[in-house]
């Protein structure tokens, strides 16, 4: 008796242990998995979840987050996910080596994505309005060539620096740029290495605060890139499920611009839950900063082709760096499929607009 | 036993060492060949997707092309090698100036081994790559911050195979040395060091994997160039062809360097007895 008692309990134990960290899908809703990174662009997703906007068009989804678009890709080479939202950097990776289909635009990216120099130097020191067309840029072509530059590369950092060294002139073989993960460059770089670092988010306003100067930067070199919906051949072998994770997340961007203050909460929360660094009043400048385009500019945008001359645009400034060639531009404007964003758009404004607005 | 017959004996053996040699050349070639032609299939008969891996084929082309062209990283593949050479040498160069002479002394001198094992016994564990951020505060993101990394991940083998080489040293050589009369410096040069080679050896062979495994993670720290660079380089532009790449050159430069290591432990250690 005892024994049979004692089996109970362990098979119970092993049971309760089992079921505990199992997921059952909702009944009757569809299983999906996208992913997204705790940046603004992938905001509107969040909020969407937090909201159980997916769960009301039929869908169990299941979030796969990741701080950079690099290992985003890897995972969707194994089909970890179907459709995602990422910077335009990574997007354009996935549409040159992984065949992704891009959807569409979430937000605009290119705030806060700045060039710093220490306020001590002979840039900061010559001060802007020297470059023709950029008043914003600071300095001139000879302080900026021979420089070393610490940038991730690969990432909107290095796209900006790119736009950056365009508008003056140059090309990445006029400086030393030196790869390093943007928290070792910024740590590196207050350390006293390097004469200039590529900044971002929570690193850019740390940055600002310790004296750091942005010399340039996406704004400054009007370098103004969206970030990108991606989805896998497999999302679209099911377009009706793809279609309505759109609806979604389109409803989820437009609600952010709508009401950027309790959005930015969500984005400080994100950030708290993803470790990383944030403040509220970081969350809350960010936010207010970044916007994505609205229904009309959407449909403006579709009609005027503006989102493959947007995607070659940014191919320009990777063609000048030998990253690619000239045929690949191609490549990537033909993975652009904006068929689904109308009819997202078209679903959000039947349904949706009034509601949220 | 006469002349003929031992200078026959010995050619027959001579002979029978060249057949084994020949018989374990062909299974490694056989081994490698046969690997790659079932990498090739698994890839041509998409049992796994070309996304994730690409063909031997189209690896070695990639590497022809990665010597004349610089996309999409920006540099020749022999930069990277150049690269790569020069800071897994200085870490390893260091790791060899420090690690045996260092593990050779605590092992004989015992007030040295009392003084520095705890310390070495709580940093042993530690891995190279958390001593990133320190390398970068305190040398840098130059050569020597990298360098310092290999060094991290090459000197406890070193250390630690030299003084147990040096801890093994038979007593009874110990003992006869001191009888005639040698100091115990004298002991410790003639007798304790020359004994402890092998193993100092076998630490320094381990250390030479341990450099170029860590690689990568020396060049994550800052770099433009290098076999790991460009690695990391494969993986941000979505390019597994780079990526393999720079593995298998890691893997080529590995194997060379071991032949080399091999020669040199041969000629060092010719006094050893084979069995």
């Amino acid at each position: 008796m005892k024994k049979k008692g004692a089996a109970f309990l362990v098979a119970a134990m092993v049971l309760s242990l089992t079921m505990g960290n199992c997921v059952f899908a909702e009944e009757g809703l569809k299983e999906v998995t996208i992913s997204l990174q705790p940046a603004p662009h992938s905001l509107g997703a969040y909020v969407a979840l937090e909201k159980g906007w997916f769960e009301e068009e039929g869908l169990d989804v299941d979030v796969l987050t990741y701080i950079a678009g690099a290992p985003q890709l890897e995972a969707v080479a194994s089909d970890a996910w179907t459709v995602g939202v990422m910077g335009v950097a990574a997007g354009i990776t996935g549409l040159m080596s992984y065949d992704l289909t891009c959807l569409g635009f979430s937000q605009w990216d290119y705030f806060n994505q700045n060039l710093y120099a220490r306020s001590d130097s002979e840039i900061v020191a010559a001060g802007s309005g020297n470059v023709e067309g950029y008043p914003d840029i600071y300095g001139t072509a000879d302080l900026y060539r021979g420089k070393t530059i610490l940038c991730t590369k690969g990432s909107m950092g290095h796209l900006e620096l790119l736009a950056s060294l365009a508008a003056l002139g140059l090309t990445e073989d006029d400086v030393d740029i030196v790869h390093m993960e943007v928290a070792a460059a910024y740590q590196a770089f207050l350390a006293g290495e390097g004469d200039m670092v590529c900044l971002w988010s929570t690193f850019a306003s740390d940055g600002e605060a310790e004296g750091l100067v942005a010399v340039a930067g996406a704004e400054a070199a009007k370098l103004y890139v969206p970030s990108v919906i991606l989805a896998s051949d497999k999302a679209l072998e099911d377009e009706e499920t793809t279609q309505k994770i759109l609806n979604v997340m389109i409803r989820g961007f437009m609600w952010v611009m709508d009401h950027p203050d309790e959005a930015a909460e969500y984005y400080y929360d994100i950030c708290e839950e993803e470790g990383v660094t944030c403040t509220e009043e970081y969350a809350s400048e960010l936010i207010h900063k970044a916007y994505g385009p609205s229904v009309a500019e959407y449909r403006e945008m579709y009609e005027n082709d503006e989102f493959t001359e947007n995607l070659a645009n940014v191919m320009k400034y990777y063609i000048a760096a030998g990253t690619y060639v000239e045929d690949d531009v191609e490549k990537v404007t033909s993975g652009f499929d904006g068929s689904m964003l109308i009819k997202a758009l078209d679903y959000y404004e039947e349904n949706y607009a009034e509601l949220d607005g | 036993m006469d002349q003929v017959t031992r200078e026959r004996k010995r050619k027959e053996a001579l002979d029978s060492m060249k057949k084994e040699s020949l018989r374990n050349l062909i299974l490694g070639v056989a081994g490698i060949a046969g690997f790659l032609v079932i990498w090739e299939l698994v890839v041509r008969l998409q049992i796994i997707s070309p996304k994730l891996i690409v063909s031997p084929v189209e690896v070695v082309k990639t590497l022809l092309i990665k010597m004349s062209d610089t996309k999409p990283e920006g540099s020749l593949l022999m930069q990277h090698i150049a690269s790569s050479l020069q800071v897994a040498f200085c870490g390893y160069i260091l790791a060899i100036g420090i690690g045996v002479p260092l593990g050779l002394m605590m092992g004989w001198f015992r007030g040295l081994d009392s003084f520095l094992g705890p310390i070495l016994e709580v940093l042993r564990p530690v891995p190279p790559i958390a001593w990133i951020p320190f390398a970068i505060i305190f040398l840098g993101i130059g050569l020597e911050a990298k360098a310092v990394i290999i060094f991290l991940s090459a000197f406890i083998p070193c250390l630690i195979n030299s003084y147990s080489g040096i801890k093994l040293t038979n007593q009874v050589y110990v003992n006869v040395a001191v009888t005639c009369g040698a100091s115990n410096w004298r002991t410790f040069l003639k007798v304790g060091v020359p004994s402890a080679m092998p193993m100092v050896f076998a630490g320094m062979r381990i250390s030479l994997g341990n450099a170029w495994s860590t690689l990568v993670a020396a060049e994550m720290l800052a770099a433009n160039k290098g076999l790991g660079y460009m690695i990391l380089m494969g993986r941000t532009y979505g390019r597994v062809d780079i990526i393999i790449s720079g593995m298998i050159m890691i893997g080529i430069l590995g194997i060379i360097f071991n032949a080399i290591f091999d020669k040199v432990e041969k000629y060092v250690l010719r006094w050893r007895i084979k069995r």
